[in-house]
């Protein structure tokens, strides 16, 4: 967070145990660093607090527990956060490499990118990979990353009738989005390549391989890197770790 | 672990819940859960099972199992036409079932989920802390043909419980809900706003992800797509069709568009129990709507 400054949200009690904390109506850096620095404070002060929900610019906060009164609770809140404004933000975001095998093998959809985009191959995979992604949110499906921002270069029309199923791993571009498939699902998405990563793995020690606030970068890999990958994966599913580059 | 009951038939729908699955929603996962908490919990309180004990959750009838064990069981919720050997059995009072016999889920007589417990609840493997069943996010799988539900504890020999009348739910065809108000609702138009909780809407289909409602036509100011935000149980969602949805114990977590409020809690079980051409009244909850 570049300044100290902070935003002082809108907050709308919005049920029994939920309260929604709104920053803005928009997407951005600033407001993203904000929500993120109110979602770190929280989770220290979490002893009536289930769980906490961002997105671009709210903060949604579930309760264990119905409180007779909800405003203490968010007074207390927003007077930390008030105190937050004055010291230094304490998070870092992780950085995270996904390999991605743009090969026509996988990227079924490459063609239909380049007619709409005007675009080589090779300049598609330079422009997809090159760009430092923010992890805004997750959701829609288990661990699925909302990433910020796709180059305006790249941005394709969803397919005019989705697939009925996209199998995990995939990458794709979806209007001015891009994103990985975390597990088998209907989609409408350009396919432009697939990651070895599992991404979601409810069986793993660390299910979800990505967190809000990580960014991440696409790698390209070859055909044989990306059965490499795979494979040590099989026998090693922790070793995920491995494409966490820094803390 | 006892093998308590084979699945021949999976009917419309049945899953393992337990009281759900907390600490992911911001990971995309949903809570899950009992879709009626009350004839869950009481469910378990029947059979003196610790609370948030596994129950087996029904959908509408069709189900039919063999009975691979004697045992006592209770049956909540719903007034599936629960038989054992064709013959009729209680609900919200425990009672034996033994091994040959078949347990059946007739036909909707009254509500549309009920609630399955065995004693120490069902045994089920526990994904990221709950025994919930997710399909859609590899979290355990709905009933197959053939698949064992196992008992956590053998059967105990002593007499029967069951819950006091007056305490037992009556699941109406026609019910009242109140709303907790979304800040979005300034994005509707006003009379739009005031015809919906004034109008009786109609609940067209749903499954445990969301209950589809047809009614007079919500209308936005301009439109109704927002930024993503968090969504919950209960929430009301209105797509750009105009017609309402209400979001499910398995919905997802977070979603695109334009919210009227949230469904009390203590009136989500009533909706979960209606069955399609059931009617909701909403009521703004604790205050006067100025529109």
């Amino acid at each position: 967070m570049s300044s100290t400054k902070v935003i002082f949200p809108k907050v709308n009690i919005t049920g029994e145990r939920s309260i929604r904390f709104a920053f803005s109506n928009q997407v951005g850096k600033e407001i993203f660093n904000q929500v993120q620095s109110f979602c770190h404070m929280l989770e220290k002060e979490s002893f009536l607090i289930e769980e906490v929900v961002p997105s671009y610019h709210t903060v949604t906060v579930y309760l264990k527990k119905d409180l007779e009164k909800i405003e203490p609770f968010i007074q207390s809140v927003l007077a930390k956060w008030e105190q937050q404004s004055k010291g230094e933000p304490d998070w870092n975001s992780r950085k995270l490499q996904i390999p991605v095998c743009y090969h026509e093998e996988f990227a079924l959809d490459m063609e239909r990118v380049m007619e709409h985009t005007g675009l080589r191959n090779s300049e598609i995979i330079t422009l997809h990979s090159q760009t430092v992604y923010t992890t805004y949110m997750i959701g829609f499906l288990p661990g699925f990353p909302y990433l910020g921002e796709l180059n305006p270069k790249l941005a394709t029309p969803r397919l005019p009738n989705p697939r009925a199923k996209v199998p995990k791993g995939t990458v794709g571009i979806g209007g001015s989005q891009t994103g990985i498939y975390p597990i088998e699902c209907p989609g409408g998405w350009n396919i432009i390549g697939k990651t070895p990563l599992e991404i979601y793995r409810p069986d793993r020690e660390e299910p979800f391989f990505i967190r809000t606030g990580d960014t991440l970068r696409f790698v390209a890999i070859s055909q044989a890197e990306f059965s490499a990958i795979q494979t040590q994966l099989v026998k090693h599913p922790e070793s995920i770790c491995e494409f966490i580059k820094e803390n | 672990m006892i093998p308590l009951l084979k699945v021949r038939k999976a009917g419309v729908y049945g899953s393992i819940q337990d009281k759900g699955r907390f600490g992911f929603q911001r990971f995309g996962v949903p809570v899950s859960g009992p879709m009626d908490a009350y004839a869950y919990e009481i469910g378990n309180y029947i059979l003196g099972n610790p609370a948030g004990s596994p129950a087996l959750e029904v959908f509408l009838g069709g189900q039919e199992f063999e009975v691979l064990s004697d045992h006592r069981i209770v049956i909540t919720g719903a007034d599936l036409g629960a038989k054992v050997d064709g013959k009729a059995v209680p609900l919200w009072k425990t009672f034996s079932i033994h091994q040959g016999q078949t347990l059946k889920f007739t036909s909707p007589n009254k509500g549309s989920i009920a609630y399955v417990f065995p004693e120490g609840g069902f045994h089920s493997e526990e994904l990221l802390g709950s025994a919930s069943v997710y399909p859609k996010g590899l979290l355990g799988s709905s009933l197959k043909k053939d698949g064992v539900l196992y008992a956590n504890k053998e059967k105990w020999a002593g007499f029967h419980r069951g819950l006091i009348p007056s305490e037992i739910p009556d699941y109406l065809n026609e019910v009242e809900v109140s709303v907790w108000p979304s800040p979005h609702i300034e994005m509707f138009v006003p009379e739009s706003l005031e015809e919906f909780f004034q109008t009786l809407y109609t609940m067209r289909s749903g499954d445990r992800m969301g209950y589809l409602l047809k009614g007079p036509e919500l209308r936005f100011k301009n439109g109704g797509d927002i930024l993503s935000e968090a969504t919950q149980f209960g929430t009301i969602q209105v797509p750009n069709s105009g017609q309402p949805l209400i979001l499910m114990a398995d919905a997802q977590t977070i979603g695109g568009y334009a919210t009227i409020g949230k469904i009390a809690k203590e009136d989500i079980g009533k909706i979960a129990q209606l069955r399609p051409g059931g009617k909701i009244r909403f009521k703004i909850r604790g205050q006067v709507l100025s529109l």
